[in-house]
Formats: C-alpha cells, structure tokens, sequence
C-alpha cells in the first residue's frame, strides 16, 4: 500500500473525530479565556493553560484503532509494516497539533493580541509534549485509557507543581520563564517519539 | 464472585495504578508540606485580618451597582447556571432589559451608558517592571459616576438584582446565591479571626480544618481520573472479544453494571481514605496534647470526594457504553477544567452545583459554614445525578445486549456498531 493510500485511508477513518474534538477546544477556548487586545504575557494565558489538551487529542489516538482486535488482526497481517501506518499517523497528527495552534494564534493577533513566533512555538511545544507523555504511555502500554490518564495527570501536576517541574512545566511563558526550555521541550518530545518507536520495533509489538 | 472478579481486574489494570500513583503523589507533593504547619492563633494589632461576606445593605448596593454596569459595559456577564463557567452574551432586547433596571437603579439611562466611551475593565494586570520582568498591578475599573437614591429600598434593589439574575440565565453574580459572597465583602476584624481559630480548636477539634484542605487538594484529582479507569473498564470486554460472550450470559444487565459501578467507586475510593488516615495520623503528631477527632479527615473525604468519584465513573461509564471513551474523557475533561480551572476563588464561592468544591486554607472556617447549606446540596446533586446516569447506563446496556442500540447510535451519531 503506497504512503498516500495509508494517509488517505487514516485521515478518513481514524483521525477526523479526533481532529474535531482538537478543534472543538480551540474553538471553546475564548469561552473560557479573553483572547482580545492582550499584551505579550496575558497572550500566553489561553495557549498554554487549555489549548494543549489538542495535543492529547491527537497524539494519544494513534494507536486507538488498533485497540479494537478485529482492526488490530487485519493491520498485523497485512505486508505493510504496523510501525510505518503508526508514524504516518503520528506525522499528520503533529501537523494538525501545529496548524491548529497556528490558526489560534493568527486569530489572537487578529484579536490584537501582542503575539509573536515565539508564543507559536511555545504553544505547539506545550501541546506537543503533552500528547507525548499520553502517547508514550498508550504506545507501550496498548492502553489509550492510561495514556489518556497519563497526559492528565501530567496536566495537574502543572497546577500542583509549577516551575519544580523545569523545563516541562507547561504554563512557563504565562508564568515568565525562560523560553530557551520551549526548544528543549520539543526536543525532548521528538526523542520521546523516536523511542517508543525504537521499543516497540525491538520488542516486536 | 462478580464483584470480586471485577475487583481483581481494576485493582490489577494500568489505570488504577496510574491512579495510586496521582493521588499518592499529589497528596505528598500538595497536602503534606501544608499539613505540616500548625494552626496559629491570631496577633493582635495586625492590619489585616482578611475578609468576610456579611449581609450589609450599605456595601452590597453600591458594589452590585458597580458590578452590573462593569458587565453591561463589557459586552457580557459571567455566570455558574449548573455549577461551571458561563460567559453569557445577551440579545438586545435582553440587554435593554438589564439597562433598564440599571436606570432604575442608579437614573443613568441606556443612551448615557451605550455612549460612555472611558470605560475600563478593572483587575489585576500584568506590567513591564522596568527590569525586564513583570508584576502585577491592580487596574481600576473605570465606570460613569453612579449614585443610588435614597429612596431605592434595600428589599426593592434585592429584587431588581434577582430579575438581572433571571435575564442573564441564573448562577450570576447577582444571584441569591452568590450576591452577598460577591458585593457584601467585610474586612475581618481582630475579634473575628480569633472566634474562627477557637471554632477550629474546639468545633472542628483541629483536623477539621485539615480535613477541608484534604479534600480541596484531593477534589482537583479525583475530579477527573476516575472516568479514565470506568472508560479503561467499560471498554475491556470489547478489547479482550469477551462483549459477545458476557451478552448472552444469564445475569443480568442492572447486576452487571452496578457491581462494575461499586467496584470501580470503593476500589479508587479506598487509597483517599487511607490517604486521610495517614494525614490524621500527621496532624496527631503536631498536637500531641489536643483531643483531636481521628476520624474527622475520612469523614469529610466521603462527603467531599466520594461524589465526584460516583459522578466520573458513572459519567466516563455511560458515555464509553453509548459512544466512545473519547467521548468520555472529552465530556469530563470539559467539565473538570470549566469547574476547576476557571473559577479565580480558591477558598469560599462554594455554589449549590459546584462540581469541585475549594478551600485551600487551613483557615476560614466561617466562610465553609456560610456555605455549608450549598455545600451539602451540591454534594447529594451529585451523588443522585450519578445514580440517575447508572439508570440510563444500565438501559443503554441492555439496549445493546439487545442489540437495540444501534437504533439509538444511529439517531444519535448516525453510526452503528458491529
């Protein structure tokens, strides 16, 4: 089966609910949080404390199909390797977290909201790393419930821990943090995506 | 036995020791560092001795005022009409509606309003420091001259506020509820501080007090991860192709799903309750010589917690049996942040519908107890909601043994399941 056939098949059957749920809380944020008129800081408020729950949303579901075992029987026979349809869905997944994110803070500067590149970046690295830690887990545990679980205790160990959490406390452009840890946090993403799937192909999962 | 079964399967799952791990670590990461201080009586001579709501017509009228203008001026108002956050846009006919009782409470008609230009929001804000950093600056709000005449009656203006209330579609500030908490704020004077510090000592006998900052610390948690482990469990029999089997099986749907139910409720129940013995045994360790009450802490955690528990399983149960656990964990996500999140109050502005109650303070006794009324509503609304939830839950489990629910789906998201 060709890449673009696999993309194809992916977006229509395992990934548009979980991008409409991604959009829906893009869409619900200015319920909660103003997104007018903010300066720099306050800026940060709606991209960091709600907005990486897409990441979640669409990180944590790349191995949701496979959690119904019909599915899972027919992907484990086909030719195809199950690994490459998963970084297939993994790749559009971290493309949907970055456009939507990059909608959202498009719509903020419409707003006047002063945001920059930067708020772009720390948003999407926030989002990223938070579906990481969901995905990681689902990944290894073939659980999406504990990964579900995992990315939201993550989530209120921000609230509770804050900046003891270092590079990956998520609320750290609100709270006036360095934001070098952005790029870090990127990177550590990255090398967390890059190991569960070195895992999953040793132990043949 | 049933019940013993389903034990075994969630105490062994990976969601119940995700779970542990969450509410061990968020009570020794949160609860333990605070409950390691002792509460001290009050000094004498300080400035200030915090606040409290006191029904006082002088203070509330004026502040009321000031808050309804603040929110016609600002284009919308916020309310709780079920307990979570409701940024509430009206119409212009409702709008004119809210402008009315303005002028008839402070003589500024609609146009005068619509045509005031200087108007500010107030609150905290975020300012350059001049050193690169920021603090935060307490910008006021800035309104047009409002003055209440004389013959406005306190009755009359307690009245109009309802009707705002109503207008905005309930749970607003100038509600019943919340009006005096909001608008009636008075500084506490020495007196007061020390009448809550001797209730504490000898009402709560101490670990009342600790028991109320247990469970604000331990709600935020257990307000959200129980509907992971109800989704993990719903969802089980279909990972393990056991569904077809348990189906066609003699017991039936109600005994099924209300053991699961008590299974998942006493098994994540449990490791708070012991939890708050390990806190009372904490707190006996500062107050050797007190007579303090052991089971202060386990008591109010099952008054506290064991509904938002009941709530999150039955919530993450139901919603995984007649859609997904994505749904599940979307519906209680929203829920859980719109509850937690959003509201700015972390001690008092408990409402009849919070879902997650706060009161992140050792201290404050009155403010609980003004509350309390609500406090024990919102509890029992959430332990019968919960059970209403398993009603339906059982029916959309039949319905599907039935193989009645793919009518039902397909009405409800034009899918079937096979």
């Amino acid at each position: 089966m060709s890449f673009a056939k696999i993309l194809l098949v992916n977006l229509k059957h395992n990934f548009l609910i979980h991008f409409l749920i991604a959009v829906a809380v893009a869409v619900l944020t200015p319920l909660v949080f103003s997104i007018s008129a903010l300066d720099s800081r306050a800026s940060a408020q709606p991209l960091e404390c709600l907005l990486p729950f897409i990441g979640a949303f669409l990180m944590i579901p790349v191995f949701m199909p496979e959690q119904n075992p019909e599915i899972r029987d027919v992907i484990r026979s086909k030719k195809t390797d199950y690994l490459l349809v998963c970084l297939i869905r993994v790749i559009y997944s971290v493309v949907a977290v970055a456009l939507i994110t990059g909608i959202f803070v498009f719509v903020m500067r419409y707003c006047e909201c002063n945001v920059t590149w930067k708020h772009f970046v720390g948003s999407f690295a926030s989002s990223l790393f938070m579906g990481t830690t969901g995905f990681a887990v689902a990944g290894l545990s073939g659980s999406v419930s504990a990964g579900y679980m995992t990315s939201m205790v993550y989530y209120a160990a921000n609230i509770g821990l804050k900046d003891k959490l270092g590079i990956c406390y998520l609320f750290s452009m609100y709270s006036g943090e360095k934001f070098s840890g952005k790029y870090l946090l990127i990177l550590i993403s990255l090398i967390i995506i890059s190991l569960v799937f070195f895992i999953l192909k040793k132990f043949n999962k | 036995m049933l019940f013993f079964k389903e034990c075994k399967k969630v105490l062994f799952s990976l969601t119940f020791l995700i779970y542990l791990v969450a509410v061990i670590g968020f009570y020794f990461t949160q609860f333990a560092p605070d409950s390691e201080r002792e509460i001290l009586p009050p000094t004498q001579g300080l400035e200030d001795y915090g606040t409290i709501a006191k029904e006082v017509p002088e203070i509330l009228m004026p502040k009321a005022a000031d808050g309804l203008v603040t929110e016609y001026l600002r284009g919308y108002y916020t309310a709780y009409p079920i307990g979570f956050y409701k940024k509430v846009k009206l119409s212009e006919k409702k709008s004119a509606q809210i402008a009315e009782i303005i002028t008839e409470i402070t003589g500024i008609s609609k146009q005068e309003l619509d045509d005031f230009s200087d108007f500010e929001e107030g609150g905290m804000t975020m300012m350059p420091d001049g050193n690169g950093g920021y603090i935060p600056v307490l910008k006021e709000v800035v309104l047009p001259e409002i003055k209440i005449p004389d013959t406005m009656t306190y009755e009359h203006f307690r009245e109009l506020m309802r009707k705002a209330d109503k207008i905005i579609g309930g749970g607003s500030d100038y509600s019943d509820d919340f009006i005096v908490g909001t608008f009636s704020l008075v500084p506490k004077t020495y007196e007061d501080a020390l009448a809550d510090y001797n209730a504490i000592i000898e009402k709560d006998r101490i670990t009342g007090a600790y028991a109320r900052l247990f469970c604000d610390y331990m709600g935020i948690i257990v307000a959200i991860l129980p509907v992971f482990a109800a989704a993990a469990l719903a969802n089980a029999d279909k990972k393990s192709r056991i569904q077809p089997l348990i189906y066609t099986r003699n017991i039936s749907s109600a005994k099924l799903i209300l053991t699961r139910f008590a299974v998942l409720v006493i098994t994540l129940m449990i490791p708070v309750i012991v939890l708050a013995f390990v806190g009372t045994s904490g707190v006996m360790k500062i107050y050797p010589q007190e007579s303090i009450d052991f089971f202060a802490i386990p008591k109010m955690a099952v008054l506290w917690l064991l509904p938002n528990i009941m709530f999150s399983v039955a919530l993450g149960m139901a919603l995984t049996e007649l859609l997904s656990q994505l749904m599940a964990v979307f519906v209680q996500g929203v829920i859980w942040f719109s509850s937690v999140m959003v509201s700015t109050e972390l001690t008092g502005g408990i409402g009849r519908f919070s879902f997650v109650c706060r009161h992140n303070s050792l201290y404050g006794r009155d403010i609980f107890m003004e509350d309390l009324g609500k406090f024990i509503f919102s509890r029992i609304f959430y332990t019968v909601l919960s059970l209403g939830i398993m009603a339906l839950t059982i029916f959309i489990y039949s319905e599907k043994r039935k193989g009645g629910l793919n009518v039902i789906r397909k009405n409800l998201i034009g899918k079937s399941e096979t």
